[in-house]
């Protein structure tokens, strides 16, 4: 899975975790971006991305994991 | 003749205090109720919770609550008689509760957590936001036999006195209803800086109070 098909489908779980329709998301956006991005959303956020592309991420993984670009190179190395 | 009680001492916690950091964990999460948030949020039985704190605990993971070296114990008679935690809130750019939420979402697995977010987004309306460069206090917990003697306030002087410099605030963030811990935290010169009401019919079947407040205290630079 490339890059541009992570973040279309990653896209669709922003906007549904963050009920926004028109939300936008890139390498850069994190959670100081997103004000309803709290840790209840947080929790709901990380299983919701695990749900859609079938995979699991380790506790190093999450701690690390600074935007939504690091969630994306992460995502496509698992799903690959 | 009533005779001296031993003497209290102050220590950091180690990964042996593990089960008694759990037991203070969840006592403080219940604040004098029934109510477990880890249990009626995400549907695990108590004892399950106690593991997955363990579990967490053992990760040692800073910057959050759930942490073994963020943790003071005063013993007396060598035994832990209370523990309280403390963080500098976003040391190194990392909100703390982010930090739990990322350790939570490993522990708890992704189909409990979804078939919790509806219930989550209920207590989303309690939410209280920590001031980044405060130094934070929480799972604050004396046991039963030893309430009264001021440990309570010997913790809090522990950690005050290691807060890095720079560091202008102390901060506590507590169920509204407790008037005991309140009462204690006012005596070791807190006040209340914020605080925030749930409107929803559901928080107190799911949180020991539908009011949180954040006290403060100023720290000397």
């Amino acid at each position: 899975m490339d890059q541009a098909q992570v973040f279309e489908r990653l896209t669709g779980v922003f906007r549904q975790v963050f009920s926004d329709p028109a939300l936008t998301i890139g390498e850069t956006t994190s959670s100081a971006d997103i004000d309803a991005w709290d840790s209840l959303n947080h929790l709901v956020l990380v299983s919701a991305v695990e749900t859609e592309f079938k995979i699991k991420f380790k506790l190093k993984e999450l701690l690390n994991m600074e935007n939504v670009g690091d969630m994306a190179r992460l995502i496509a190395a698992k799903a690959a | 003749m009533q005779l001296d009680p031993s003497p209290v001492s102050c220590r950091s916690a180690t990964p042996q205090d593990i089960p008694f950091l759990v037991e203070a964990i969840v006592a403080a999460e219940k604040s004098g109720t029934d109510k477990l948030s880890y249990s009626t949020l995400f549907g695990l039985p108590e004892a399950e919770v106690h593991a997955m704190l363990a579990e967490a605990l053992e990760e040692d993971i800073t910057g959050q609550e759930l942490c073994v070296s963020g943790f003071k114990i005063a013993t007396v008679d060598g035994r832990p008689a209370g523990t309280v935690c403390a963080w500098v809130e976003g040391e190194g750019h990392r909100s703390s509760t982010l930090l739990k939420a990322s350790l939570l979402a490993h522990f708890i697995g992704r189909e409990r957590l979804a078939a919790a977010a509806p219930t989550l987004r209920i207590v989303g309306e309690l939410t209280l936001q920590r001031d980044p460069g405060a130094l934070q206090l929480e799972s604050i917990y004396v046991t039963g036999a030893h309430r009264g003697r001021g440990i309570t306030g010997r913790l809090i002087d522990a950690h005050l006195r290691e807060a890095p410099a720079g560091c202008r605030s102390a901060q506590i963030i507590v169920a509204s209803h407790n008037a005991q811990a309140l009462a204690a935290y006012a005596k070791a010169g807190f006040t209340v800086a914020r605080e925030v009401e749930g409107r929803h019919p559901e928080l107190l079947r799911l949180l020991p109070s539908a009011r949180k407040v954040l006290l403060h205290r100023a720290l000397a630079a």
